[in-house]
């Protein structure tokens, strides 16, 4: 049951400031996001629709905390489909960006490990300007397992048979366990630090 | 060698160098083949992802990608690219820059601190799409050595070379026509199959954070396109080709399955097509084995 009292009502104003977010209110409740979401077949109650709902109403914790935010692959069906023009899978970009500031101010705790990979992600343009594979690789199961070692554990489980394919088919040399740099790479760093989200 | 058809910048991207060189080498001698030039872009950063950086952080995914887009623009050449990632953050970059003067004055003062500017005089194609319209259906035909005559092609277009359509400017997302077109060139035959439009199953960084999940998805599509009896997936797309190739193999892993599904970017199959041979473009040292039917 909805307690109206616990409700933050300014919470789709928030959503809205972000950008892509700027349609929610226009949401009209139809479905056709949800009910043409390849999604839901493979997560069973996934629901995009409830999401915005939830939104426009102004349960800020339970969307903010919702697991949910983090499967969809932003493959944008809904976005094309939508008669209203909500662009679905830019709004839940928006949740997830406060979501993710608020974990960062400790107030939230996200079980998903897709933050954790999005941030090491970016380091590595950040550092070099492009992909890293083993940087982020390293950055990432480190983060995941807690420590360097059991991540180095955890990775070596995934990826040991692979990589020793990839050696034998002479697809990887020495050369890939050294990051490939942009050219003007400092730039990178400069361009991170301008809009406030150089590595803390 | 034809007339020249114009040059152009290619901007690699992440995951073509990375994992599949084979899609810039067979997309390069297509190209030469039909007089189009490559260039390279000195210093080009990553686009940046657009699903990984630009759903989480779209302040500095925006200056980036304007960064990689000023760089064609001091080459003075419109841009190709071979992955729906890359297009999708750049064309998405451009159209918002173009869109909205007030964010370009803002990303125009980042890139003055290393004396770059965003001027919005490049375009951003993707590789398809130059095959489709510039090189054009009647010269690809000429080129057409060894007809696949017999070969059945599941296309699959991924989600954000068609989506949002009003930026993309490729008609629907839900009627596209691009890749048929090629398909049909080559004499070989497309194949309608059950969620022909689904993602591959890679996207927003779920192939790493949510490997079952995508992983399951990617089998759907895969076991979709068996079904209908498709000999091969066709793809404009470096970054499904990562999935749904590299993903075989963690699927039969995983689930015990015994998959091994031919997967060609869009450009080794007309590679294949015009006489190439499966070395030249990099097919021999992919996961997936290609048939008998499209080497011949």
């Amino acid at each position: 049951m909805i307690k109206t009292w616990e409700l933050e009502p300014n919470f789709k104003y928030e959503i809205m400031k972000e950008p892509g977010g700027e349609h929610l209110t226009s949401c009209f409740q139809c479905s056709t996001c949800t009910l043409g979401c390849p999604l839901t077949e493979i997560v069973p109650g996934y629901n995009p629709r409830k999401i915005i709902q939830m939104s426009l109403l102004g349960m800020r914790k339970e969307v903010l905390s919702n697991p949910d935010l983090w499967v969809c692959l932003i493959c944008q069906t809904c976005t094309a489909r939508c008669p209203q023009d909500v662009r679905i899978a830019d709004l839940l970009g928006a949740i997830r960006r406060i979501a993710e500031r608020e974990e960062e101010a400790g107030k939230l705790k996200i079980d998903s490990v897709r933050p954790r990979f999005d941030k090491a992600f970016m380091h590595q343009l950040e550092k070099y300007g492009r992909l890293y594979d083993f940087g982020l690789a390293k950055e990432y199961y480190t983060g995941r397992e807690g420590s360097f070692f059991k991540g180095m554990m955890a990775m070596s489980k995934d990826y040991k048979a692979f990589g020793m394919r990839l050696f034998k088919k002479g697809k990887m040399g020495p050369k890939a366990l050294f990051p490939e740099k942009v050219k003007d790479r400092g730039v990178m760093k400069k361009i991170f630090e301008q809009m406030g989200a150089g590595k803390k | 060698m034809s007339e020249s058809l114009g040059t152009y910048a290619y901007f690699l991207g992440c995951i073509t160098p990375n994992r599949y060189p084979g899609i810039e080498a067979a997309t390069k001698k297509v190209f030469k083949e039909f007089g189009i030039e490559t260039k390279e872009m000195v210093g080009a950063s990553c686009c940046p992802a657009p699903g990984v950086f630009g759903s989480f952080d779209l302040h500095t995914w925006l200056p980036v990608a304007a960064r990689n887009l000023a760089i064609a623009e001091e080459m003075e050449l419109e841009i190709y690219v071979t992955c729906n990632g890359c297009y999708g953050s750049l064309q998405e970059a451009d159209h918002l820059l173009k869109e909205h003067p007030k964010v370009k004055e803002r990303v125009n003062k980042v890139l003055a601190k290393f004396g770059r500017e965003y001027k919005g005089t490049t375009k951003v194609n993707h590789s398809i799409v130059i095959l489709h319209d510039v090189i054009g259906l009647d010269r690809l035909k000429e080129k057409i050595k060894k007809p696949l005559d017999d070969v059945n092609v599941a296309v699959h277009y991924g989600c954000h070379f068609l989506k949002p359509s009003e930026v993309r400017g490729h008609g629907s997302s839900e009627t596209p026509y691009i890749l048929e077109d090629l398909i049909r060139v080559t004499g070989a035959k497309d194949v309608d199959y059950k969620d022909k439009l689904m993602c591959c199953g890679a996207g927003g960084g779920n192939r790493t954070a949510d490997t079952l999940q995508s992983l399951e998805w990617t089998r759907q599509k895969l076991v979709n396109a068996i079904m209908a009896g498709c000999d091969c997936m066709v793809h404009p797309c470096a970054f499904c080709h990562l999935q749904l190739d590299r993903g075989q193999a963690e699927m039969n892993k995983a689930f015990g399955t015994n998959f091994n599904f031919p997967i060609l970017f869009a450009t080794q199959f007309i590679g294949l097509a015009m006489g190439m041979s499966q070395e030249e473009l990099g097919l021999d040292i992919q996961t997936t084995t290609m048939p008998e039917k499209l080497l011949k």
